[in-house]
């Protein structure tokens, strides 16, 4: 009962941080993704060589989120962040049509990670403010997501240049994180 | 807190922490919500092992590195400060480390506002690593100083600005030259950066980059001059931190030579520019800025190749001299600096600044004595000895402030104190000086009474009059408790003595001779023994110290036993009276149980028994140069021939006298000079070194040239290596071209039985220009083809900047033929632009170019070694009169007989024998005697006799060569001719 108690208090002040990883392939906006959450503001990135890891409230919830450097180069070092994570963020360039396989590679083989296995997954459709953008459904297809199992997972429209989708996005990871606990 | 515990623990048995134990607990890293306070104590001991010399392997290195990325969602200002600790140990030791590059960009470009959640926090983090960590070990106190140094600005500037700088330092760990570029735009910001923190960051992490990543570095000039000229805003509290603005100053300026240095010009004309200005607000930068012009000095010197002695007339010392002259009032350390740079003046050229010129730098020095600060006091009074070194009157204005040191609670102030005052002082003062010293010797170390001997050393030359006082000095401390290096300063000390002061050396000899009943040290018991076989015949009564040797040859170990026994024979040749006594010793020593002695008893007795053997062996004081004898015998092994006998005739002989290297010699300061510690380290400052003795190389330095090391690259060339076992000389190298032109030429000669070969060196000094196929071509000026003819050259396939190459021309001579000729020689290459690092050329089209160098003569003596004969007059008679070939000459054009004496010596390539080469200045008739091997091994012997027509300036010689072979003596007489 006590460690329920103070889990709500916990909840009541907010200082339980909930684990987010930012990851996908390079270019496809998670630096802007991650700074357009926490300050709501689009900023200049450039390649991120290694990770930037900001804290971000969200109805009352911190997320600690890692944005990950999504270069071929980088990649394997993703696994070295797994670790106590509640949820990734999948975010995909809709309108790179060419590397859609090898995002679903990279997908697939994450979250084979025995440390992912309970971490949701939300992907993120993004740039969908350009033209020739895969819909929601087209990503989901070349993802392979309706073949997951075991896993919750929801796919969302978004553009981090216009800010769109985002929200609705983290209202379901809210959900999400609030029915597991 | 089971942590606090463990530290108390710890801390009762010293630092001691397990390393498995550590990285274990660095599990915490990935808790959430992270304990930063927890955190950085368990940094804080990794870094206490790393510190302490822990080894991580590269796996242990590379997960705690990982594990410490997952710090960096904490903001905890005392958490990230200790990461980029981390950051750097780790660099080098850690794979992938470049995965926190993104991090600390974010860190260096966080705008000012964005302030950290608490700044107190930090210095309370740090407080409590210093608290729990500080002054445990030195190791740990300089992690604890690290962090103290960072906290302190820190706290006042905003948490950022150290952040910024912080990351700036440790991103520049963890970039390779590959990545470098990328962060590039963030440096060259940091450096014009306002805040001097940051700026000093980016100047000193640049200069860590520079080796790495040239070319980058090289393009920041701007931002580096911009730093350099404008002030930085410091601190809101502006007290506290008032120098901090101007230390960017000291980086900057460091950071701009260390890019120009190479450029020798660009280098002057910055430290000109500077010093016109006042810009230059801090000490420190105006201290370094102190050297650069002195080395700029130095080289303007060195680039006359010392043919023209420096003068502070040269435009470029002159300037110089003024900003020096102006520094002498500053603060202390400015000051300092200054002084010591003009006498560094005056000691690297004796004549070139006078005695009013060096009174401001002896004004200033003289200021500091007085100074409270020990530190001061020591370092004037230093640069005052070196001074007194080169010109002891200069310092005597001082004598009084330098006799109130000699007091000093500070033993090395009172040292120097001394050394200086025995240096400048009168006959007079010298009594009263040596009874303060002998108060004072047993309280100061070996060190230090090596330079107090050394600096009596020269006075006892100084003062012969004193010589007395001196030697009984010395001996009485020869009796004291000392090292090696103390006991043997004071034995060289006593040798000098004995050489120059020929009266003292009965006495001291008997110094010498009771020293060594009581000697521990086996190699001076051994030179005193030389010395005593050597200086002993010469004395009323060798006899006495017979007894003395032979008490080593019962009493001592082996070598000091052979050495005796040498001795002994000694005596025994010079002095008849004694030599029955000590062929009966001599005796006694073939039952040595060493193969040594028994070796030296046998084949002294058997010497000493045979008047002939006597006189080759135990009274010639001629020995064959030892290091063409070597070459020699190496060619001859290599060479694999051994149906031929060596030709020892053809390896020269020096008097022994010349074995002794320079240093004995004159009584220079040897250890007076070592404390004179170079002012930038570079070979040319330690040149500056005062000697007392003739710097120029000696004859014998020269005659040991030929089959010398320079013989090195002709062994590495294929074609040229199987002529080696016939090489009769190698010159020394002489420059072809000034030092001020793009490519560095010089030239070496290799004399062989039938070839002559020219070695060409060639220094190409531009980055940017890449040389192929560099050939030379040699026109002679007469015909030459019947006597020598250039069978190969050997050219330089690709020539890079600043990589010596060589060229070699190769003759072969018409047997017996010693042709004499000029060559107007030139280069001829292919020139490319390539790029200045990677020295790959631009494109394949080149363009050929051709660069005149001076010419290169082949005169005869080249084909002569300078050699010494024991008796110059039995030696002339011992060779035919009729080889003798006279000459009569008349020559205009000389001012005097030494002028003509060096000009005959220089043409022959042969030795002054007797001491000929002086010629007492009011003389005007003179003898010149000179020994030379001829190729071959041909004996040559040459007397000039030579009177001066004062009024006409012209000299008549008769000049009359004998030589083993007629031939060589025709030669030689007819080359004086032309």
């Amino acid at each position: 009962m006590g460690g329920l108690f103070s889990r709500l208090l916990s909840r009541l002040w907010g200082d339980k941080e909930v684990r987010i990883l930012i990851l996908g392939l390079d270019g496809a906006g998670k630096t802007t993704i991650l700074y357009r959450l926490q300050i709501g503001e689009v900023v200049t990135t450039i390649p991120t060589i290694g990770f930037n890891v900001e804290t971000v409230s969200y109805k009352n919830i911190k997320f600690q989120v890692w944005d990950l450097g999504g270069q071929t180069s980088i990649r394997p070092y993703w696994r070295c962040y797994y670790a106590n994570t509640d949820a990734i963020i999948y975010v995909v360039d809709s309108c790179d049509k060419d590397r859609m396989a090898v995002s679903r590679e990279e997908l697939v083989s994450m979250l084979e990670e025995e440390e992912l296995k309970d971490a949701a997954l939300l992907v993120m459709a993004n740039k969908q403010d350009m033209e020739g953008a895969l819909s929601p459904a087209q990503v989901s297809e070349q993802l392979g997501l309706s073949a997951l199992k075991n896993r919750q997972w929801q796919i969302f429209r978004t553009s981090a240049l216009k800010g769109e989708g985002l929200n609705e996005a983290l209202d379901w990871l809210v959900n999400v994180i609030e029915s597991k606990q | 807190m089971s942590f606090g515990k463990k530290d108390e623990d710890a801390e009762s048995r010293g630092v001691f922490f397990d390393k498995s134990q550590v990285l274990l607990e660095t599990r915490v890293f990935n808790e959430t919500p992270l304990n930063p306070r927890k955190s950085r104590l368990l940094l804080g001991k990794v870094l206490t092992l790393l510190y302490t010399g822990e080894h991580l392997t590269r796996a242990e290195a590379t997960d705690l590195f990982f594990a410490t990325t997952k710090l960096f969602q904490n903001k905890d200002p005392g958490l990230r400060q200790i990461i980029y600790l981390l950051i750097k140990e780790l660099a080098d030791k850690a794979d992938d480390v470049l995965m926190v590059t993104s991090s600390l960009t974010k860190d260096i470009n966080a705008k000012p506002e964005e302030l950290f959640a608490s700044p107190n926090l930090l210095s309370s983090a740090a407080a409590s690593f210093g608290f729990s960590f500080g002054s445990r070990t030195t190791s740990l106190s300089s992690a604890s100083a690290a962090l103290g140094a960072g906290a302190g600005p820190g706290a006042i500037l905003g948490t950022n600005v150290c952040h910024r700088a912080n990351a700036l330092r440790a991103i520049c760990r963890i970039m390779d030259p590959s990545t470098i570029p990328a962060i590039e735009r963030f440096l060259k910001q940091a450096i014009v950066d306002r805040t001097a923190a940051v700026s000093t960051a980016a100047l000193v992490s640049s200069y860590h980059v520079f080796p790495v990543a040239r070319d980058l570095v090289r393009r920041w000039v701007n931002e580096v001059q911009e730093a350099l000229t404008s002030p930085k805003v410091t601190s809101t509290s502006p007290s506290a931190y008032l120098s901090t603005g101007y230390i960017v100053q000291y980086h900057a300026l460091g950071l701009l030579y260390l890019i120009r240095q190479a450029d020798r010009m660009a280098v002057a004309k910055l430290v000109q520019s500077l010093a016109r200005t006042s810009n230059v607000r801090s000490q420190w930068a105006q201290c370094m800025l102190v050297r650069f012009a002195v080395k700029c000095c130095e080289d303007e010197s060195a680039s006359f190749g010392g043919k023209n002695m420096v003068s502070v007339d040269g435009s470029l010392s002159a300037a110089m001299y003024e900003y020096l002259k102006s520094l002498c009032n500053n603060n202390d350390m400015v000051m300092l600096e200054a002084a010591r740079a003009l006498v560094s003046m005056v000691n690297s050229t004796p004549a070139s600044l006078t005695a009013t010129q060096v009174q401001p730098a002896v004004t200033a020095l003289q200021q500091l004595l007085v100074s409270p600060k020990p530190a001061l006091k020591f370092a004037a009074l230093r640069t005052l000895h070196q001074l007194a070194q080169v010109n002891a009157s200069l310092v005597t204005a001082c004598n009084l402030d330098m006799e109130q040191l000699v007091s000093d609670s500070n033993r090395s102030i009172a040292t120097f104190a001394i050394t200086t005052l025995l240096k400048t002082g009168t006959e007079s003062s010298v009594d009263r000086l040596m009874k303060q010293i002998s108060s004072f010797m047993s309280e100061i170390s070996d060190e230090f009474k090596v330079i107090i001997i050394d600096a009596i050393r020269v006075l006892a030359v100084k003062f012969p009059a004193k010589q007395a006082v001196m030697l009984s000095f010395l001996a009485s401390v020869l009796r004291d408790e000392g090292g090696y290096e103390y006991k043997r300063s004071v034995v060289e000390a006593i040798f000098d003595l004995v050489k120059v002061l020929p009266d003292c050396l009965e006495t001291a000899l008997a110094h010498l001779c009771e020293f060594i009943e009581d000697c521990e040290f086996t190699k001076l018991a051994v030179r005193i023994l030389h010395l005593l076989g050597a200086e002993g015949p010469k004395t009323r009564d060798p006899a006495k110290y017979l007894r003395y040797i032979y008490n080593r040859v019962i009493l001592e170990n082996s070598n000091v036993r052979a050495a005796a026994v040498t001795a002994l024979a000694a005596f025994g040749a010079h002095v008849d009276s004694v030599r029955p006594t000590v062929r009966v010793l001599l005796t006694r020593c073939l039952d040595d149980p060493d193969d040594e002695v028994r070796d030296r008893a046998t084949f002294n007795l058997a010497a000493l028994d045979q008047a002939d053997l006597r006189a080759q062996y135990l009274l010639n004081d001629t020995v064959l140069a030892v290091p063409t004898l070597q070459a020699k015998l190496a060619h001859y092994t290599a060479a694999g021939d051994f149906a031929h006998a060596v030709d020892v005739a053809a390896v020269p002989r020096i008097p022994k006298a010349e074995l002794v290297p320079a240093r004995r010699r004159a009584g220079s300061p040897t250890r007076g000079g070592a404390m004179n510690s170079p002012m930038l380290g570079s070979p040319a400052m330690r040149t500056m070194t005062p000697t007392l003795g003739p710097a120029t190389p000696t004859p014998a330095a020269q005659a040991a040239a030929p089959g010398g090391a320079s013989t090195q690259w002709l062994e590495k060339e294929p074609l040229l290596a199987p002529l080696l076992p016939t090489l009769f000389k190698s010159t020394s190298s002489v420059a072809l071209t000034d030092r001020e032109l793009e490519y560095h030429v010089s030239l070496v000669k290799h004399v062989f039985r039938d070839w002559l070969v020219l070695e060409i060196e060639v220094v190409n000094t531009m980055p940017e220009v890449l040389l192929e196929n560099v050939a030379v071509s040699l026109v002679p000026d007469t015909p030459i083809d019947t006597v020598m003819k250039q069978m190969a050259v050997v050219p330089i396939a690709s020539l890079k900047a600043h990589d010596p190459q060589r060229v070699f021309v190769a003759f072969q001579r018409a047997p017996g033929a010693v042709p004499t000729v000029s060559f107007a020689t030139k280069l001829t290459m292919t020139v490319k632009d390539c790029d200045p690092v990677t020295h790959v050329p631009d494109s394949d089209q080149g363009y050929p170019e051709e660069f005149a160098v001076e010419d290169v003569d082949v005169t005869l003596a080249d084909y002569m070694l300078p050699t010494t004969v024991p008796d110059f007059s039995s030696a002339w008679d011992a060779l035919d009169e009729p080889s003798q070939v006279v000459e009569t000459l008349q020559v205009p054009g000389i001012p005097t007989l030494a002028v003509a004496v060096a000009q005959i010596v220089d043409l022959l390539g042969m030795r002054a024998l007797e001491g000929s080469n002086m010629v007492p200045a009011e003389k005007h008739a003179h003898t010149l005697v000179l020994g030379g091997v001829f190729l071959g091994g041909v004996p040559v012997l040459v007397r000039v006799r030579m009177v001066l027509d004062a009024g006409a300036q012209a000299v008549a010689m008769e000049v009359a060569v004998r030589a083993g072979v007629p031939e060589v003596a025709q030669v030689v007489a007819q080359a004086l001719q032309g």
